[in-house]
């Protein structure tokens, strides 16, 4: 069945309806659980939610242990944590159930980063907040010399690698979500409807198709962790390339 | 529907712009009402425990030293309590043998008394 996206234009922009729907929500989850985790916080004997989120907290920091050799920098351990908790919830919202509706088709609840827009958007940002740490930490006329380093003939590569790794940043988180999504609308349409023919068609075909497509739910819940966790990771990793350019260089 | 193309693809750069500003807002509040006083929380209590750690650590050490001077003490007192105990011992094998030879001294007094009345008994 072709579906489309629910779209609406404002003030000559197009908005994705379904998009502002579930990551609305995504980020509403991510703040319900922030608050829940530090409604009743306490220093000495933390309660199952807030032992989960400082579990969240000290899985990041480990992360930026590793990447840039620091974890005291509270605005990229925030930016770290929203971003691992709302990436985890984004990618598997999507995963129980989609919603189409309308006479359009339009699909109304699927995850947001199976969708380029929302993992695009997410790593511009992330590679424009590196190159804004790297202004800062190193001023903008090294942050341009370094265009041009180890040779001046590198320039075109290493604006170039800027594009690509803003790309595979994105597009990868994407394409692992949406290949998800697209692998168990198949065995949804297969459990719901079965095969129209052949030797596996009717009831048999649902019944076969239900198996799978309930492990490929556990796989994709899997991989939402895993792209969460990579996502992160890299973010974290172009910072300790910004930060430690220096050392690095030398 | 987008406001441009890329590659054939259609660009819907509100939708981009609503997902910018949901996750920028998303991070300012997680750090400045959520994150930032749990981290701070968590120091406070790595703190805590380092010095309650450091601080049973110290009193191990002394314990340990104290445990070392009681045990030296013990083995002195054992010692002590040993060397009384000998002392004692040979102290009890002189007043026996003492004893004894004054029993002796004694019973043959008393023989002696008894022999010479039976003589006197006989005499008369």
């Amino acid at each position: 069945m072709d579906t489309n996206r629910p779209l609406v234009q404002i003030f000559g922009l197009t908005f994705d309806l379904s998009i502002i729907l579930t990551s609305t929500l995504a980020a509403i989850i991510v703040l319900l659980f922030a608050w829940l985790s530090t409604k009743r916080m306490t220093e000495k004997m933390p309660g199952k939610m807030q032992n989960l989120m400082e579990w969240v907290i000290e899985f990041v920091q480990n992360i930026m242990m590793n990447a840039m050799g620091k974890k005291d920098n509270l605005f990229v351990l925030a930016g770290g944590v929203g971003l691992i908790l709302y990436l985890f919830i984004s990618n598997i919202i999507g995963v129980p159930f989609s919603v189409i509706a309308g006479s359009s088709h339009s699909t109304w609840w699927k995850s947001p980063t199976a969708d380029a827009h929302v993992t695009m958007t997410l790593a511009i940002m992330m590679i424009f907040y590196t190159h804004f740490i790297d202004i800062r930490l190193h001023g903008f006329k090294n942050y341009l010399l370094r265009f041009f380093k180890p040779f001046s003939a590198l320039f075109p590569i290493n604006v170039l690698e800027q594009f690509c790794t803003t790309l595979t940043l994105g597009l990868r988180l994407f394409g692992n979500v949406y290949a998800g999504e697209l692998m168990l609308g198949v065995l949804a349409g297969a459990a719901i409807s079965g095969f129209e023919s052949g030797i596996f068609s009717g009831v048999g075909t649902s019944l076969l198709a239900i198996a799978p497509m309930m492990v490929w739910q556990l796989f994709c819940l899997f991989i939402g962790a895993i792209q969460a966790y990579i996502f992160v990771t890299l973010f974290m990793v172009y910072i300790g390339q910004r930060i430690n350019e220096e050392s690095m260089a030398a | 529907m987008g406001e441009f193309e890329i590659f054939g693809m259609p660009v819907a750069l509100g939708t981009m712009i609503y997902q910018a500003i949901i996750f920028t807002a998303l991070i300012w509040i997680l750090k400045n009402k959520y994150l930032g006083k749990l981290v701070e929380a968590m120091e406070h209590r790595r703190a805590t425990i380092d010095e309650q750690l450091m601080l049973a650590e110290t009193q191990k050490r002394e314990s340990e030293k104290e445990l070392l001077k009681q045990q030296e003490l013990t083995k002195k007192a054992s010692q002590e309590a040993k060397q009384i105990i000998a002392n004692a011992r040979e102290e009890a094998a002189v007043i026996i043998r003492t004893a004894r030879k004054e029993a002796f001294t004694i019973r043959t007094e008393a023989y002696e008394r008894e022999r010479r009345s039976i003589k006197g008994r006989d005499a008369s």
